[in-house]
């Protein structure tokens, strides 16, 4: 099956992602959990609030999440007591961005790691009751987008006749969710403005998220629908100027 | 504005409570400052002077003020002391900066803990030197910030930085108001902080 590749592309991040009950999890666990990824992720851990879900009758202070970093800061690891997180990460303007096909054998090599740790040390497997794959792209001038009324410019869904409206727009976000093939979960296109700050550029934030709770598919079978779903999602929503300005190609 | 440009609070409760994704790294820039504060001094020193103007814009709570103060501190990260110093100096809030000096105290506190001493010191000079660096704060109000500082410890290198500081704005206020605060330090108990502060009154004429 053909793969497309852009020679310019506003991907920046990929975040595969695995939500899961863990009998007993405690913070003594991230430390521990350090130590066997040490050399792949040596970056002192970060402590960051939980995401997700928050239980509401806890005796307890909740469970930080940590974020673990590769030496070159691409790729990371966040763990928390019921969520785990592999992040790809452009960190520069240099190189070809790596495809899904790269990406996703590393999270599911983390991701299998961690079972292994987590079922070594207390016995018990992680269940998994929810996966999760986002696409994060900035759109910015030079992809020919500067403001609001540039939508159109890139999105096939915002008509021309967007730029007949009397005043000029200022911010345009939006959010709209789609449905997997055969019930497996939900699309989810997030659209916001924003200003980056690395060097205060204007630009517009594209966001995909595909998950499910269904876990009586196969998770390699479900990345691949979700990874397949996004790509034909990113592309039916960019017209077809862009994707030829932007070096859309069809690898074999 | 650093951050998301919205108009209009979305409320995702309900069905659409999972649909969107709080793990990426990427986009948590944009609504956790601590992220922001820590990508700055994790930056290289050019890539710092671009985004210091908005970074600062999206500090809002004392907290993230001494977020900066303590990076700044710690030296984890390269010129991580002058580079808490431009961060804050570009603030155009006044309330910044009185996080700032309020969050003195407990560094003050701090210098008389043997461990602590050294981290304690670089916080109060970091932040002593922001609040005199912060030129798109009005001059007066920030004299009046470094006014709380004159008496607040007798360590010789705060009573320096508090010189310095009053130095740095000397050419935006009255010079006699700096020359008044400035012959305080010359009846100092310390002869450095005497000579020190001879020198300025010097440099101010």
């Amino acid at each position: 099956m053909p793969i497309p590749k852009f020679t310019k592309s506003p991907l920046i991040e990929v975040v595969c992602g695995i939500e899961f009950n863990a009998l007993d999890f405690s913070s003594v666990h991230f430390g521990l959990y350090w130590e066997a990824i040490k050399d792949r992720f040596p970056i002192p851990p970060l402590d960051r609030p939980p995401i997700g879900d928050i239980e509401i009758f806890n005796t307890m202070p909740l469970l930080r999440r940590v974020w673990f970093e590769s030496d070159d800061r691409k790729q990371l690891i966040q763990l928390q007591s019921n969520r785990f997180h592999y992040n790809w990460r452009k960190r520069d303007d240099s190189g070809p961005y790596p495809h899904f096909h790269e990406i996703y054998p590393r999270f599911y090599d983390e991701w299998s790691k961690l079972q292994s740790w987590w079922s070594q040390i207390e016995g018990t497997p992680l269940q998994p009751i929810r996966y999760e794959l986002t696409y994060v792209n900035q759109i910015d001038k030079n992809f020919g987008w500067n403001n609001a009324s540039d939508h159109h410019k890139i999105f096939s869904i915002v008509s021309q006749e967007w730029q007949n409206i009397p005043l000029q727009s200022n911010v345009f976000n939006t959010n709209i969710e789609f449905r997997l093939p055969d019930e497996k979960g939900t699309l989810c296109v997030d659209l916001k403005q924003g200003v980056r700050p690395k060097d205060s550029m204007v630009l517009m934030i594209l966001d995909l998220t595909a998950s499910t709770t269904d876990m009586t598919i196969d998770i390699n079978n479900w990345f691949d629908l979700a990874h397949a779903s996004a790509v034909e999602m990113f592309l039916s929503l960019i017209n077809q100027q862009c994707k030829e300005e932007w070096g859309l190609k069809w690898l074999a | 504005m650093v951050g998301l440009t919205t108009t209009l609070q979305i409320d995702y409760e309900g069905r659409y409570s999972n649909a969107l994704s709080k793990a990426s790294s990427v986009d948590a820039l944009y609504c956790d400052p601590d992220l922001l504060i820590r990508e700055y001094f994790l930056s290289p020193l050019e890539q710092r002077a671009v985004s210091r103007k908005t970074i600062i814009s999206h500090i809002k709570t004392w907290q993230s003020v001494l977020v900066i103060v303590s990076w700044g501190a710690s030296g984890k990260a390269q010129d991580s002391y002058d580079g808490a110093i431009n961060l804050l100096a570009e603030t155009k809030n006044f309330r910044l900066l009185e996080f700032a000096t309020s969050g003195a105290a407990t560094y003050i506190g701090m210098l008389n803990k043997g461990l602590h001493v050294n981290f304690a010191e670089n916080c109060l000079e970091i932040i002593i030197k922001s609040i005199a660096c912060a030129y798109q704060v009005d001059a007066k109000q920030r004299f009046a910030l470094l006014s709380n500082f004159i008496h607040l410890t007798d360590r010789r290198v705060i009573k320096a930085t508090i010189i310095d500081a009053l130095m740095i704005i000397s050419d935006e206020i009255d010079v006699t108001t700096i020359r008044d605060v400035i012959n305080v330090f010359t009846t100092d108990q310390d002869e450095y902080i005497r000579d020190y502060a001879e020198e300025a009154l010097q440099g101010i004429e």
